[in-house]
């Protein structure tokens, strides 16, 4: 029902009443009489003893109608408010669009349906995770939610991010939410509820991590290979959608050991990697957009190579930075390891343990 | 001629087998495969109450797979959001906190839920706690070979105690942008400190607009990413924004950093935008046209003599 529709509609109720009763009483003599394009009032009066509009040298009254005789007629989804004022509402706005197109557990996708609406109409959204039963609250300025519905919630089409929509944030991990919005175009003019859309549940935040091997067996270092083995790799394999992403961190328990004779970690630290030159055990990595100092810093010009820690919670080698829209799946990167050593080495079989760690970020 | 078919069959069987063998030694059959969910578990807890969540976890592997499922604390470091792992347990979460399952085997493919209760005390302060659970699975140990592990870390979060609603949350520490950007990207710095007593979600929200208006205009807001601040700790956005609509003008950008429930603190900057390649060119342009002009008597003299005949 558009707002003009609205007014016509309560208008020409108001005008078989009030003609009936006009006929019984004197009609004050005033000034013109309201008046469209279609429909003009002869003459009328307020049930409720008001008056109509008058003016003096100084002031102007305006006339208002204290009530509708019929209170507030009402259908499933429209009802009209107390007042002439009120019967100037916005249309009732369809049910909005909800979804989880990107399998998210904590925010759900929303696309404001308008009616035509002007495009100054001003928008507000209830949210409830049973169906608007018990639990009631509304979509807040900063697309979070809240429990108080307040007037800097209601925002443009524009502002709701037209047919690509916002996403309403902070929600419960496998929660069925509902959604229903109200609108309004300037003062006395909010709209009732519309209708609530189908229900669309959060996701949970998963992730899935493997390693492809559980040990590494190096070559026999010797003057036939340099006593340098570069072959031997780990992949790790990620998926989640943790919004902001995951970590994969890497260190070893020790250093390569045989006996009570070490081989070092290679110097260069996992902030500032260098092509490989001396000795050590240590690492390169396939990911190039890396946290932790310069993304690319292990694939710029080659392999770069960087000695393992020892400390927790050691250094990152594979992530995905947030913000994650749409689940990362089966993402790949390679940990290869390089050991050289010099001639003198003591010989004998060398090893430790490398610990892969994933986090999810925060 | 039978004999031959035999041998014939014989020779493919075994070309066939020495053809796929290698590829069967090459292949990696992933030693360590899980899925966990959630991957962060945000628990609302209030004193003296008793709170159970689950947490799934899932053998992908078709070998059965021993885990060790334990609780660590950890502190959350710098300004990027890093993870620092203690080795003593002082966080009071994990006191609180029982697993029902510490060491298990899950069979091939099978999927396990794991209870994590957490009983809080009567009376604690209230503020933000957290913790991380970690869930390792067991390799077999050979010692002639460099072994490789692997473990997966749950994000333990909980608030006790609601926050005021309308209390501050925050302080902007850093919020800068380049006074001239250059070619439409502009460089932004923002630092917010989380001044409350409870972990929260910042949800940066830019709004660029022109200060000189032709017309009025409803300007969309950029979302950053929204990254989760805990009490007293200090969170960093650094990133270069492209913005190619601009038009030459001076711009405001309004930093609106919500803390939830609507509440924002804010801070702003002003930038110029301004064509510097293409002034620069028509400048030039411009100077070499007004050269031409006032000069234009000496050089149409010069001309003349270049191009009449000599004398």
């Amino acid at each position: 029902m558009s707002k003009n529709n609205a007014y016509y509609k309560a208008l020409g109720r108001k005008t078989s009443v009030l003609v009936i009763i006009g006929l019984g009483l004197t009609v004050p003599a005033y000034a013109s009489t309201p008046s469209s394009t279609n429909y003009k009032l002869p003459e009328y009066t307020f049930g409720s003893g008001g008056t109509n509009n008058s003016t003096s040298t100084n002031f102007r009254l305006k006339g208002v109608a204290g009530e509708v005789e019929f209170g507030r007629p009402s259908s499933t989804n429209y009802k009209l408010g107390s007042g002439l004022t009120y019967l100037n509402k916005s249309n009732v706005p369809p049910a909005p669009t909800l979804s989880n197109p990107s399998t998210n557990y904590d925010r759900l996708k929303l696309v404001i349906n308008t009616n035509n609406h002007p495009t100054d109409t001003e928008f507000a959204v209830a949210i409830s995770s049973d169906n608007f039963v018990s639990d009631v609250r509304y979509v807040k300025s900063d697309n979070t939610i809240g429990t108080t519905l307040s007037t800097t919630d209601f925002k443009t089409y524009t502002s709701w991010g037209t047919t690509t929509g916002v996403y309403i944030t902070g929600l419960q991990r496998n929660t069925t939410y509902y959604v229903k919005a109200k609108a309004r175009q300037g003062s006395f003019t909010e709209s009732e509820w519309g209708p609530t859309s189908t229900g669309i549940p959060t996701s949970d935040a998963s992730l899935t991590f493997t390693v492809d091997s559980s040990s590494i067996a190096f070559n026999n270092l010797n003057s036939s290979n340099s006593y340098t083995d570069t072959s031997k790799s780990t992949t790790v394999t990620t998926s989640t959608n943790a919004y902001n992403g995951y970590v994969v961190n890497a260190r070893t328990t020790g250093l390569l050991t045989s006996g009570s004779t070490t081989i070092a970690a290679y110097t260069s630290p996992n902030s500032a990697p260098t092509s490989w030159s001396g000795l050590g055990f240590g690492y390169t990595t396939t990911d190039s957009d890396l946290t932790g100092g310069t993304n690319n810093r292990f694939t710029n010009g080659g392999a770069k190579y960087a000695g393992f820690t020892t400390s927790s919670p050691g250094d990152p080698v594979a992530d995905h930075a947030g913000p994650i829209l749409s689940t990362i799946s089966n993402e790949q990167f390679t940990i290869n390891y390089r050991v050289t050593v010099n001639s003198t080495q003591k010989a004998g079989r060398y090893n430790t343990t490398v610990l892969y760690v994933v986090v999810p970020s925060y | 001629m039978k004999h031959t078919n035999y041998t014939i069959i014989y020779i493919g069987i075994l070309t066939l087998f020495l053809f796929h063998l290698p590829t069967l030694a090459l292949a990696k059959t992933p030693t360590a495969s899980i899925r966990v969910s959630p991957v962060i578990l945000t628990v609302p807890l209030s004193p003296g109450k008793t709170l159970t969540q689950e947490v799934t976890v899932e053998n992908l592997t078709a070998k059965p797979m021993p885990l060790k499922a334990t609780l660590n604390d950890f502190t959350s470091t710098g300004e990027e959001g890093g993870y620092m792992f203690e080795e003593t347990k002082t966080s009071p979460l994990l006191a609180w906190t029982k697993l029902n399952e510490t060491n298990f085997i899950l069979t091939p493919k099978e999927k396990k839920k794991i209870m994590v209760t957490i009983k809080t005390p009567q009376r604690i302060p209230l503020g933000g706690y957290y913790g991380m659970l970690f869930l390792q699975p067991i390799t077999t140990n050979d010692p002639t070979t460099t072994q490789i592990q692997s473990k997966v870390g749950i994000l333990l979060l909980a608030n006790i105690g609601v926050p005021d609603p309308k209390a501050k949350k925050a302080e902007v520490m850093t919020f800068t942008t380049d006074l001239l950007p250059i070619n439409n990207t502009l460089p932004l710095l923002l630092r917010v400190k989380n001044i409350s007593l409870h972990f929260f979600t910042a949800k940066p929200i830019l709004t660029i607009s022109p200060v000189l208006k032709l017309a009025q205009k409803e300007e969309l807001p950029i979302y950053l990413e929204e990254k989760i601040i805990f009490q007293q700790k200090i969170r960093r956005w650094e990133q270069d924004l492209s913005l190619p609509n601009l038009k030459p003008n001076i711009y405001k950008a309004q930093m609106n950093v919500s803390t939830g429930n609507g509440q924002y603190v804010t801070a702003e900057k002003y930038f110029i935008i301004f064509p510097f390649a293409k002034a620069g060119i028509t400048g030039l342009i411009f100077l070499f046209v007004l050269f031409l002009l006032i000069k234009r008597k000496r050089l149409k003299k010069t001309l003349q003599a270049l191009l009449s005949p000599h004398k």
